[in-house]
């Protein structure tokens, strides 16, 4: 088996029986960055020397036989909204090109602390806005299945470097699906915490109510076991929530718990793509095989939810926003500038790129006097009645199965000239996010060659009852065996 | 709803602090009058009673200790600016002449 495609798990235990050091890991997939990334751009920074002076820290922990975590000495990519001290942070846009950072994002450091060896940071869409990675200002990140299409976004790099074997796992954020939709593009795993599981402490915010810091691994052992070290309670995030993390793996040894499943029928909207639905249906038809319960169910507000994020989030990213102003740090501006205004807006618009400005706008506008109530606040009003849909579904059921998203990967260019279009492609995920509960894509089969996900979604902090699910389809279908040629 | 006019861009642009280009406002005026009437379908629904949600995991009042912590890293923080002197950021002026 080479390197480069190792499961986590697989990559531990190697470790452990010493088949190989953490140097050949880290290794292999520093060679694989260099042969791929001329097809693929899925890192803005290589971290290279850093990455084997770690693994070789990592080394000496093996060899003086200490306990090792699940991810010591294992090559990871960092998707490059979340901050890096020592190494530059872009956030995929030119405004902050040459950042460094003071410090380090809480999750990262998490899995720095545990010994994981990180090799670089992920391309994005720029702060987080896009679903293709078509808005980074570093270039285009290409799918490693069909080097013609997307990998899905906005953490496209992060899909494309676990995807490819630059890295054996990776972290993401979702504000809307960023990490979901690209995992069901490049058939890996993509977990999506609740809101408040994982502190969001050095995630370079988008929208502070959506946002949420995830992983990206091939397997749903893999995930549980990167959750188990980045979750939990953060001082420095008061939106993070002081509750147990479990032990996310235990239940995986045994038979999975008994859980009631509902399928949204709103989630079956004219439109999406035939084998998209038919991928869906078989994944759900395969669970009741498995003995799981399957009900239909509705969640009426459904298709107003694209609209309320599509308000809270550009209100939201457009105060966030503000801060980069050319004073303090990041792009400045000050060539034909006379006064510290002038001096703003050059800095702004030299910095930001097309749907960053497309965003604040649309954010000043609602959140503009004589139009808060009729949008933002609205908006609200409306997340409140998403809510207690969710609410009420899981009075019936434990867990939620959709699609991840309407089709598989689209061609790079395709709906780069039409926002709303590229918006629609959210559809599916961004209700998780309004409600701020978990929700995991994970690979459920191919439509012409590409990808397909399907969706697990669960009430507040029921990561493990997903994970359970998940376990127990994974098991009998295997797709993540699948990888691509590229 | 009708396009958002020119000068509704500009004062927009204004307020959010962005110098747009020609090409830049007119396309605005055209996708984000049609964004607008997209979101707009959630005038349908009815919300007289329904109290607006900010915070989803119900987490309210979370403070910490208002404690001095020691932080050496000043000087990195500082350097990140384009333009300071000493521990001060040098801008331009706020008022024009």
């Amino acid at each position: 088996m080479e390197l480069n495609q190792l499961t986590i798990k697989d990559a531990h235990e190697g470790l452990v029986r010493r088949d190989y050091s953490s140097r050949e890991l880290v290794q292999a997939a520093l060679d694989g960055i260099k042969k791929l990334e001329p097809k693929l751009n899925a890192f803005i920074t290589v971290s290279d020397e850093a990455a084997l002076a770690q693994a070789d820290k990592a080394d000496k922990k093996i060899k003086r036989g200490e306990p090792l975590e699940a991810v010591t000495g294992l090559p990871i990519g960092i998707k490059d909204l979340l901050v890096t001290e020592g190494i530059r942070t872009t956030a995929g846009s030119k405004i902050l090109e040459r950042y460094q950072p003071v410090y380090t994002a809480t999750a990262v450091d998490r899995l720095i602390k545990a010994g994981a060896v990180i090799v670089g940071k992920t391309n994005c869409d720029e702060f987080g806005m896009g679903a293709s990675g078509e808005n980074s200002a570093y270039g285009p990140t290409k799918n490693p299945w069909d080097l013609r299409r997307v990998p899905g976004g906005s953490s496209s790099g992060s899909a494309a470097a676990v995807a490819s074997g630059e890295c054996l796992l990776a972290l993401g954020t979702d504000t809307g699906g960023s990490i979901r939709q690209p995992a069901s593009f490049c058939n890996l795993v993509g977990l999506k915490p609740t809101y408040g599981r994982v502190s969001r402490y050095g995630l370079i915010s988008l929208a502070s109510s959506l946002d949420q810091i995830g992983i990206f691994t091939r397997t749903i052992e893999d995930c549980a076991a990167v959750l188990k070290i980045i979750a939990g309670q953060d001082p420095n995030d008061s939106t993070s929530v002081k509750k147990a993390v479990p032990n996310y793996s235990a239940e995986f040894e045994s038979d999975p718990p008994t859980l009631r499943l509902g399928v949204p029928k709103e989630y079956f909207v004219p439109g999406m793509d035939p084998e998209v639905e038919q991928i869906t249906r078989t994944a759900i038809k395969k669970l009741t095989e498995l003995g799981f319960s399957v009900e239909e169910i509705s969640l009426p507000h459904t298709p107003q939810a694209l609209a309320v994020y599509y308000l809270i989030l550009p209100a939201e990213a457009s105060s966030n926003l503000a801060r980069y102003d050319g004073i303090r740090y990041g792009l400045s501006v000050e060539a034909g500038a006379k006064t510290l205004d002038d001096v703003y807006k050059k800095s702004r618009k030299a910095g930001f790129g097309p749907e960053v400005k497309r965003r604040i706008m649309l954010g000043t506008y609602v959140l503009s006097a004589g139009y808060y109530d009729a949008y933002y606040r609205k908006a609200q009003q409306v997340r409140t009645l998403i809510i207690e849909d969710f609410q009420r579904a899981f009075e019936r059921v434990d867990l939620i199965i959709t699609p991840t998203s309407p089709t598989p990967a689209f061609a790079l260019g395709e709906k780069y000239e039409d926002p709303l279009t590229m918006y629609l492609s959210d559809i599916f995920t961004v209700s998780a996010n309004i409600a701020g509960l978990p929700g995991l894509s994970l690979p459920a089969g191919f439509a012409k060659g590409l990808p397909v996900g399907i969706q697990i979604m669960a009430s507040h902090f029921q990561e493990d009852k997903i994970l359970a699910l998940a376990h127990a389809y994974q098991k009998e279908t295997q797709y993540y065996k699948q990888t691509p040629k590229t | 709803m009708p396009k958002l006019k020119k000068n509704e861009i500009q004062h927009l642009a204004n307020l959010a602090k962005l110098e747009l280009t020609e090409e830049e406002t007119k396309k605005f005026q055209g996708q984000l009058s049609s964004i607008l009437d997209y979101v707009k379908t959630l005038s349908e629904v009815d919300t007289a009673k329904v109290e607006p949600t900010a915070q989803v995991t119900g987490q309210v009042g979370i403070s910490r200790r208002d404690e001095i912590q020691k932080d050496a890293r000043q000087k990195d923080i500082l350097d990140q600016a384009p333009r300071r002197e000493g521990k001060n950021y040098r801008v331009k002026a706020v008022f024009g002449k």
